[in-house]
């Protein structure tokens, strides 16, 4: 007579909460640069484009790592837990439409007090044992959306599961990512396992609320002999006038350096290359005040 | 002939020269009778009239009138019993005694239909007929009720041919009933109650006095019902209605069964007023007396203390006034102070109380609040407390007078701010759709209608977060639930309710838990026929 049904859950909510939301972990950096002005379009001296237009391209790789491996995470927000137990819940199987004749499992288990980890996983439907694909952990430190965490995406396990190869073959084998949600800036760090690479190349993010930041890339192992390791940071404030330096940090052109400055209006005012016939116009001291790249803080906290 | 049916109808007086006697009455009103009949609208609101009118003009004591309303055969035997062993003390102690029994309800079959109960009219007769009373008088007011009198040891005699100067009480039974043996005794809503029972209270009230010695015989007062039951169900679709009257007597003289004078109080119609029928109608809308006014001679009508309308239906329109009859009182009415009113203004007549008490649809739409009893959402709770508005659709009287069945439909919602996790504020906006069935026992007299009821209710709950990229969450559960109010008439048709419901919410998703809420609403209300 009472027959209830429904998910009104404050605890599914909580348990939510522990996954990492993407839009929060992606890089703005794409959206300050397509208003199209000024940098790449008219610039003031030389034509320095080739280096806002890597970090652009990097960003953007960047953020289709955090979507590609996060969406995975969205379904669990469109359906109701199937098994809710004190301290866990659990969703399926379900059968995964995007992968037919496979089934889809996820759990978020809480470890401790403000602590989680959760996993999705897959299995041949018809077989017992489910494979973790992504999985990660989370610690509530300021509220239930802000804290610091770690997920990864694991391609080889997913192909082990699913019987398929890589489409290129510079596709990475796993993804690593750790966060850190409780502070300002957030702060987003990437290392992607790339078989060619002995050391997985590693995107950084800083990002703060007034919606200034720091972008970079540090990649170590390159084939190339005159710049076997670079790095590439990108800073802007919150009124958008920014730097890029870009540096070799190994190899035969090891410690060069280039560095771009623009103003608000999005006009290079600075731009300097320390090898010799390098570009060297304005003068540095019209280039923005921007933050510095502040690292991850250790987890768990 | 008419000596023969004087002689034996006299009965024993009860200021007769034998000294005073200890009257008893058993008065059973049921509308309901079973399966296979159709519940009565006034059959026990005819038991109180006439109860009343015992108790308050027939000599019987409150302690010894028993009313029972729809209850069951096996009680109106046990209070006969008790009836039947008060009169026998009374009489070892050597008072004259009288039972005055009164039916209003079924019978069909040859039974008296007491809800789903049945009492056969045979084995009701005699036990009548054996009760230790010097002089019993039954009424059965229903369907077919002349049957009771076609039987063996009775004697039938018209009633106008009563007489009432004879001296020597009798002692035996006399049987009234409302239709012969083969009639159905109607009711109608234009009078609200039986038409037999309806002509018999104005008789026993006093406009059966035909003698004009300020007292109601018996066989005044079924002369009077007899006429004006039969004038009155001449044009129905049912056909004219004929009560009857029998009696096995010894002895004679007439019994007095109402004074009127000697309480000296109620409504007095000088004889200038004009001839015809006026309407003595009670607040509540029912019509008390219907007195037949003749030329030149005044009428006292025993009216209990209390306000009333005196209608009189002329040609083209309607003479209303109001009265006030005070306690010990007789109140003088003049024609002066009626005013003219057109038949669509009557106050007293036709729509409102057809609405009261007859099946009939109210419609109303409603604002309230629901107050949830859990703690806050921003404290952790789960359901918030939500302003309601919604349409309610009620079918009055479905279930017999002041039973109804509703329908009900309701949309709140709110907003707020949910604490997650002992850490985390999240907006939310929620949403509720409920539908209910009530069943609901309501008394209508007056323009003051309380009600009580339970109902069933369908709550489907929705509420997302937005912004979030949560889920939305909804919840769907049945809520029983009681119903308590008041409806407040100010117009035949229109009302203001004002109601409370007190729910049952139970929450099983997180944990299992016991939740309720108060529903605090008022309505507007429309009412109209079928």
């Amino acid at each position: 007579m009472f027959c209830a049904c429904g998910n009104w859950s404050n605890e599914d909510v909580e348990y939510l909460y522990a996954l990492p939301q993407k839009e929060a972990l992606k890089s703005q950096l794409s959206d300050t640069a397509s208003t199209g002005q000024g940098l790449r379009h008219d610039p003031l001296i030389g034509d320095p484009v080739k280096y806002y237009a890597e970090a652009e391209a990097n960003s953007a790789a960047f953020n289709a790592l955090v979507e590609n491996v996060l969406g995975g995470l969205d379904v669990l927000r469109t359906i109701a837990p199937t098994t809710r137990e004190p301290n866990k819940r659990i969703w399926g199987p379900w059968p995964d439409d995007k992968n037919p004749g496979f089934d889809g499992r996820a759990e978020i288990t809480k470890t401790g007090d403000k602590t989680y980890e959760w996993k999705v996983q897959a299995r041949k439907r018809g077989t017992q044992t489910f494979t973790t694909i992504i999985g990660g952990q989370f610690v509530a430190t300021e509220t239930l959306r802000k804290g610091r965490g770690t997920f990864f995406f694991d391609a080889v396990a997913a192909h082990g599961v699913y019987g398929t190869t890589k489409a290129k073959p510079e596709d990475p084998d796993k993804v690593d990512f750790g966060y850190a949600t409780d502070g300002d800036p957030v702060i987003v760090e990437i290392d992607v396992k790339v078989p060619q690479l002995t050391v997985p190349v590693r995107y950084q993010l800083n990002r703060y609320a007034d919606a200034a930041g720091v972008f970079g890339f540090t990649a170590d192992g390159l084939p190339d002999p005159n710049a076997t390791k670079i790095s590439a940071i990108y800073s802007w404030n919150a009124q958008r006038a920014g730097r890029i330096v870009y540096t070799v940090l190994a190899g035969n052109y090891a410690g060069a350096m280039a560095e771009q400055c623009w103003n608000t209006d999005q006009k290079v005012v600075f731009e300097f290359g320390n090898w010799a016939g390098g570009p060297n116009a304005g003068n540095r001291s019209d280039c923005a005040e921007v933050a510095a790249y502040k690292d991850l803080p250790a987890f768990p906290p | 002939m008419r000596a023969l049916a004087v002689a034996s109808l006299l009965i024993a007086s009860l200021a007769s020269a034998e000294g005073p006697t200890r009257r008893f009455a058993l008065i059973v009103g049921n509308d309901t009778g079973g399966d296979g009949t159709r519940d009565l609208m006034y059959a026990r609101d005819d038991a109180r009239k006439l109860h009343d009118i015992l108790t308050r003009l027939g000599g019987v004591k409150p302690a010894d009138a028993f009313l029972l309303l729809n209850d069951s055969s096996e009680n109106l035997l046990k209070s006969l019993a008790e009836v039947e062993k008060r009169a026998a003390d009374a009489r070892a102690r050597g008072d004259r005694t009288a039972l005055f029994f009164y039916y209003s309800g079924h019978a069909r079959d040859g039974a008296l239909r007491l809800g789903s109960t049945q009492l056969p009219m045979e084995s009701l007769k005699a036990r009548l007929a054996q009760a230790p009373a010097d002089i019993r008088v039954a009424v059965f007011d229903a369907c077919k009720s002349g049957a009771i009198t076609r039987t063996k040891g009775m004697r039938r005699a018209p009633a106008f041919e009563v007489e009432s100067d004879a001296q020597r009480a009798a002692k035996g039974l006399v049987i009234l009933t409302s239709s012969a043996s083969d009639e159905d005794s109607q009711e109608s809503d234009s009078i609200g109650g039986s038409y037999f029972s309806h002509h018999l209270a104005s008789g026993l009230l006093g406009d059966a006095d035909k003698s004009g010695d300020g007292r109601v015989s018996l066989g005044e007062a079924y002369a009077y019902a007899y006429e004006r039951t039969v004038a009155d169900t001449a044009d129905t679709a049912s056909g004219p209605q004929h009560p009857t009257f029998s009696f096995d007597l010894a002895g004679n003289g007439d019994l007095v069964l109402t004074d009127v004078i000697e309480r000296r109080e109620g409504l007095l119609i000088p004889a200038s007023a004009p001839a015809g029928a006026w309407f003595l109608v009670d607040m509540r809308g029912f019509v008390v007396a219907e007195i037949a006014k003749a030329e030149n001679a005044q009428r006292l009508v025993a009216l209990a203390p209390g306000k009333y309308w005196v209608k009189r239906r002329l040609a083209g329109h309607l003479k209303i006034g109001q009265i006030s009859v005070a306690a010990g009182e007789i109140t003088v009415i003049s024609p002066e102070d009626m005013k003219s009113a057109d038949f669509s203004d009557d106050p007293v007549k036709g729509a409102y109380q057809t609405l009261t008490y007859t099946k009939h649809w109210g419609v109303g739409i409603n604002g309230g609040y629901n107050l949830v009893f859990d703690k806050p959402l921003e404290a952790g709770g789960y359901f918030p407390s939500a302003p309601m508005f919604g349409l309610d659709v009620m079918f009055h009287n479905a279930f017999g007078r002041g039973w109804s069945f509703g329908i009900d439909g309701a949309f709140g919602f709110t907003s707020g701010q949910l604490l997650v996790g002992g850490l985390e504020s999240l907006p939310y906006k929620y949403s509720a759709l409920a539908l209910g069935l009530s069943g609901i026992c309501e008394w209508p007299e007056g323009w003051w209608v309380p009600f009580v009821g339970v109902r069933l209710a369908l709550n489907i709950m929705n509420r997302e977060f937005p912004g979030s990229g949560l889920p939305n969450q909804g919840y769907a559960i049945f809520v029983p639930g009681l119903v308590l109010g008041m409806k407040i008439r100010f117009s035949t048709r229109w009302s203001f309710v004002a109601r409370t419901r007190l729910n049952y919410l139970l929450y099983t998703i997180d944990s299992t838990r016991s939740l309720g809420s108060v529903e605090f609403a008022g309505l507007f209300n429309y009412e109209f026929g079928l």
